[in-house]
């Protein structure tokens, strides 16, 4: 596996190992990566689906405040890391997870840990579309709703808009906003978020 | 490129060749789905065309048209209608008085006695009612449709086969051909097949009761198959480790789907009436036996269901952080319901259709009260058709055909509200 950390802005474009850039966090400042702190780090992590070996005494330490990316051919196992991190892979029959893996010096397998408090702090994309067949409002609710963020219409219709700003769909908010407290489908709606509610 | 033109043409060719076969067997294989299709739609519409033939006289009854006079001084003795003398009046005398009115030439004892057999039992009681309902009526000569004898009724409907008058004598068929001919004798819907409890009298007879012991049975049998099946299904499918025990109860509960049902009765039997003491006959029984047949069809149904949820949306809510519970209710059962719901009521509908099981715990006594509740004794409409094609009244014939008919119905509108309701669960993403 190539690991690099790269600035966000030139996600995509590593291709070769390029000497160490100066990053800058999100105060504008330049620091050095050594100068990161590590959120998360994994030390001799060996995953086993059903006795089968697919990751080989992994250690990584990943950085705060900076865009990690771990690129490889198809099958190499990083899907198998990623779900490590936030323990998915406790969901797959077989899978067997050897060694550590840490969040701010805890380590997350320890058996005493809430596993869903875990998942509230370690959020995940998935590589497909897989919203809930619910309202987009819903759908971006659900989380916060869920861990009692909220309870509040006015607040969760807060959290909802800046989660869409955030995420870029800004235009969208507003109109489908309007649609969950009167209940009918914006014409506003593109196509592909119509397809989500 | 010019070998692989001459190639490429001879490839055609063949491709050519082989077409015609393979449109062929196409239109054979079409052929031998539409001719099946055709096979079971048509046992379907002669099973239900046999039986509509049979039964649907049974929807309408023969009564006599009757001028009856309602005599004061034995109803209304102090010139006030009394609720005792109404009670008490012989009102039996009345419907035989206007009777012989009708036919003055009939004078021995026993040919008077041969003509009021014409009537049914059951028609003084409808006059009581009517006079209770309606006290005004005291004194006056009202028109009143008297229930006719299921003989009578047979006759009339031409049920009897050509020349046969069953059990008329000769003087009893020209009395009904003379009301006939005067047009005093007609088919009335048949309202107590709906309303009245079995009888020793066809005319008498109705489902009404057994419909009520098939429904009280119904309810306790989905109360309690589909909380347990469903909670059952969820624990297989999401919490269960895949380990040789739960192997080893698939394969049981696969297996239970298939048992007899009589061996349900008999486990009934032995346990619930027998072991526990539980009332015989009762709905609640009959329930609790059915469930238990039911409840391997919802949990397989279930888990089918549950099974069908892409693990996409189990993977989508954990990963936002809920509890397996929070996934299992929130997302992946309803998402499930359609099947389950599928599954529950094609098992409801096959244990509204049981006679086997309900036989073996005593549902199948000859029980003329309405029941009240899941306690009370009572038949179910299987059983009440069991029991009818044995009696051996004519009569009895027609209304096995048309309780049939009445079960038929209700399953189709089971089977139809399963279709419905998948249909307006289902969602679509």
């Amino acid at each position: 596996m190539n690991i690099q950390s790269m600035e966000p802005s030139t996600v995509g474009a590593g291709r070769t190992p390029t000497p160490p850039l100066l990053e800058k966090n999100r105060s504008g400042k330049h620091m050095d990566n050594e100068q990161m702190p590590t959120k998360m780090s994994a030390k001799g992590l060996d995953v086993f689906y059903n006795g089968k070996q697919a990751l080989f005494g992994v250690d990584l330490d990943i950085p705060e405040q900076a865009v990690t990316a771990l690129i490889g051919p198809s099958g190499c196992g990083k899907s198998t890391f990623l779900r490590c991190l936030n323990r998915m892979n406790d969901t797959i029959d077989g899978c067997d997870v050897k060694g550590d893996v840490t969040i701010d010096g805890q380590n997350i397998y320890d058996r005493e840990l809430d596993v869903v408090e875990l998942r509230a702090r370690i959020g995940m994309v998935f590589q497909k579309p897989n919203p809930f067949p619910k309202s987009i409002y819903e759908n971006v609710a659900y989380g916060p709703r869920i861990h009692g963020l909220s309870d509040d219409r006015q607040e969760l219709d807060e959290i909802v808009q800046t989660s869409l700003d955030r995420a870029g769909w800004m235009n969208l908010a507003p109109a489908f906003l309007a649609a969950s407290s009167n209940g009918s489908a914006s014409p506003a709606l593109s196509r592909s978020a119509r397809k989500l509610s | 490129m010019t070998e692989s033109t001459a190639s490429s043409r001879s490839v055609r060719e063949k491709v050519r060749a082989r077409q015609g076969k393979r449109y062929s067997a196409e239109r054979r294989f079409r052929l031998l789905g539409v001719t099946s299709i055709v096979i079971a739609v048509s046992a379907l519409l002669l099973l239900l065309g046999s039986m509509i033939v049979k039964g649907s006289s049974a929807f309408v009854q023969t009564h006599l048209l009757l001028e009856i006079t309602l005599p004061a001084e034995e109803l209304a003795p102090n010139g006030k209608p009394d609720a005792k003398a109404m009670a008490d009046a012989n009102y039996t005398a009345f419907i035989r008085r206007a009777l012989a009115k009708k036919f003055s030439d009939v004078r021995s004892r026993r040919d008077k006695r041969s003509l009021y057999k014409l009537i049914s039992e059951g028609a003084s009681i409808r006059l009581q009612k009517l006079v209770a309902a309606s006290p005004d009526m005291i004194g006056t000569t009202v028109p009143f449709a008297a229930k006719a004898s299921d003989d009578v009724d047979q006759y009339f409907k031409g049920k009897l086969p050509k020349g046969q008058t069953g059990r008329l004598s000769a003087k009893q068929t020209k009395w009904v051909e003379t009301l006939r001919e005067a047009g005093e004798i007609e088919t009335r819907f048949n309202t107590a097949f709906f309303t009245n409890g079995d009888s020793r009298e066809p005319e008498l007879a109705g489902i009404w009761g057994a419909m009520m012991g098939s429904l009280l049975a119904m309810a306790v049998t989905l109360v309690l198959s589909f909380p347990l099946g469903v909670a059952a299904a969820i624990y297989l499918e999401e919490f269960a480790p895949r380990n040789r025990w739960t192997d080893l109860i698939e394969v049981n509960i696969n297996n239970l789907a298939a048992v007899p049902s009589i061996v349900f009765g008999l486990l009934g039997l032995a346990v619930f009436l027998n072991f526990f003491g539980m009332p015989r006959s009762a709905p609640l029984v009959g329930g609790m036996v059915l469930a238990l047949m039911t409840l391997p069809t919802v949990i397989i149904a279930g888990r089918a269901a549950l099974g069908a949820v892409p693990p996409s949306i189990r993977e989508a809510a954990l990963g936002v952080g809920a509890s397996p519970m929070q996934v299992v209710l929130h997302h992946v059962l309803p998402l499930a319901m359609p099947g389950i719901l599928t599954g529950t009521i094609i098992g409801a509908a096959r244990a509204l259709g049981e006679t086997a099981p309900l036989l073996m715990i005593g549902m199948v006594a000859f029980i003329v009260d309405i029941p009240g509740s899941i306690t009370d004794p009572a038949t179910a409409l299987p059983v009440q058709i069991f029991l009818w094609a044995d009696s051996p009244e004519r009569a009895f014939v027609e209304r096995t055909a048309a309780a049939t008919l009445v079960l038929l119905a209700f399953l189709i509108v089971m089977n139809l509200l399963a279709v419905i309701l998948r249909k307006r669960f289902e969602r679509r993403w």
